[in-house]
């Protein structure tokens, strides 16, 4: 069984061939793959699927129902009652952002919570866009 | 959870491995091929009648609420379908009456609830299985936390008229971002030609 004929061709070695013809633009036909963003035919996918629950736009009615609680087709979203029928911890609830570690008292388990938090924080950006190396992590900090 | 997009989401599995599929499925609307129709098809499971079944099982619930499902899939083409109450981000935007969450979460606010909306959808989920355990308190915060993370700001008060504005400004904004992006997608589109 004779070897196949390996002809040296532009095509099948790209390489040598460069060097010799130097630098040759030949019109190759390829499919064109959908690099530019299709923003036009983009729209036009949200017509064809089904729209979910209508929102609610009525500010009126978002601020005196519980809009979307109730997910049953029977029955209706609860109303808001007046502010004494709730808890009183609801009023004490922390709505602000989260606390962070200057806020917090060195020792507690928030504290401690948070520092971990922000030590992975700050490993991730520090490994992102590093490829997988086999170093040590490096060394926690313990304040 | 973009409503008017049917795309279930799926987490990967090895058609070799566990045998169930843990999914987002709007309800009453299980059908299309890409999300489901592989990923069912590829485990024997005949495709039209699960989404029959499915839908069967989901009627009472509002057409399009994305429905948290996991598909235990059983020997002989069976398959065994055990529902969950929607995410906690979708009863948030309902109840701030927005799509979706803010596009930059902690620069912009997204929109806006009451600690009472909190409430209500915390007595609503609270029902979960996994999530009975929890007192209601924290089931309030663990939703105030979610909507931190989605640019929804929870109020102790919020009027009517306060809300209007606040929902006529973020509409206003919507539209400028999406101008701006359409520009710089047309922008785009002419430097890769020339």
């Amino acid at each position: 069984m004779a070897a196949p004929m390996r002809f040296l061709t532009r095509r099948t070695c790209p390489q040598i061939c460069h060097r010799i013809l130097g630098c040759v633009n030949v019109q190759v036909a390829n499919y064109a793959k959908a690099k530019v963003p299709a923003f036009k035919g983009a729209k036009d996918l949200t017509s064809e699927k089904p729209k979910g629950p209508s929102i609610e736009t009525d500010p009126a009615v978002l601020t005196t129902q519980c809009c979307g609680a109730n997910i049953y087709k029977d029955g209706s979203d609860p109303p808001l009652r007046p502010d004494e029928e709730y808890p009183d911890w609801l009023w004490k609830l922390h709505l602000g952002p989260a606390a962070t570690l200057d806020d917090l008292e060195p020792g507690t388990k928030k504290y401690f919570k948070r520092l971990r938090k922000e030590n992975i924080w700050a490993d991730n950006a520090r490994r992102k866009g590093k490829k997988f190396s086999v170093q040590a992590p490096p060394a926690r900090k313990y304040e | 959870m973009s409503k008017g997009v049917k795309a279930a989401k799926k987490m990967a599995q090895a058609v070799g491995g566990p045998n169930f599929i843990k999914g987002l499925v709007p309800a009453g609307q299980a059908l299309p091929a890409p999300p489901l129709g592989p990923i069912l098809g590829q485990r024997g499971i005949p495709i039209a009648q699960f989404c029959k079944d499915f839908n069967e099982k989901t009627k009472h619930i509002k057409e399009g609420v994305p429905v948290p499902c996991k598909i235990t899939i059983l020997p002989n083409r069976k398959w065994n379908i055990e529902f969950k109450l929607p995410p906690v981000s979708y009863f948030l935007k309902a109840a701030a009456g927005v799509a979706k969450g803010a596009h930059s979460t902690g620069h912009e606010v997204g929109g806006i609830v009451t600690v009472k909306h909190v409430y209500e959808i915390a007595k609503v989920k609270g029902q979960e299985e996994h999530l009975k355990h929890l007192t209601l308190e924290q089931m309030c915060k663990s939703i105030i936390g979610q909507a931190r993370s989605m640019g929804i700001q929870v109020v102790h008060q919020l009027e009517a008229e306060e809300y209007g504005v606040f929902l006529k400004e973020l509409a206003e904004r919507r539209k400028r971002e999406a101008e701006e992006k359409a520009a710089a997608a047309e922008e785009a589109l002419k430097g890769m030609r020339s």
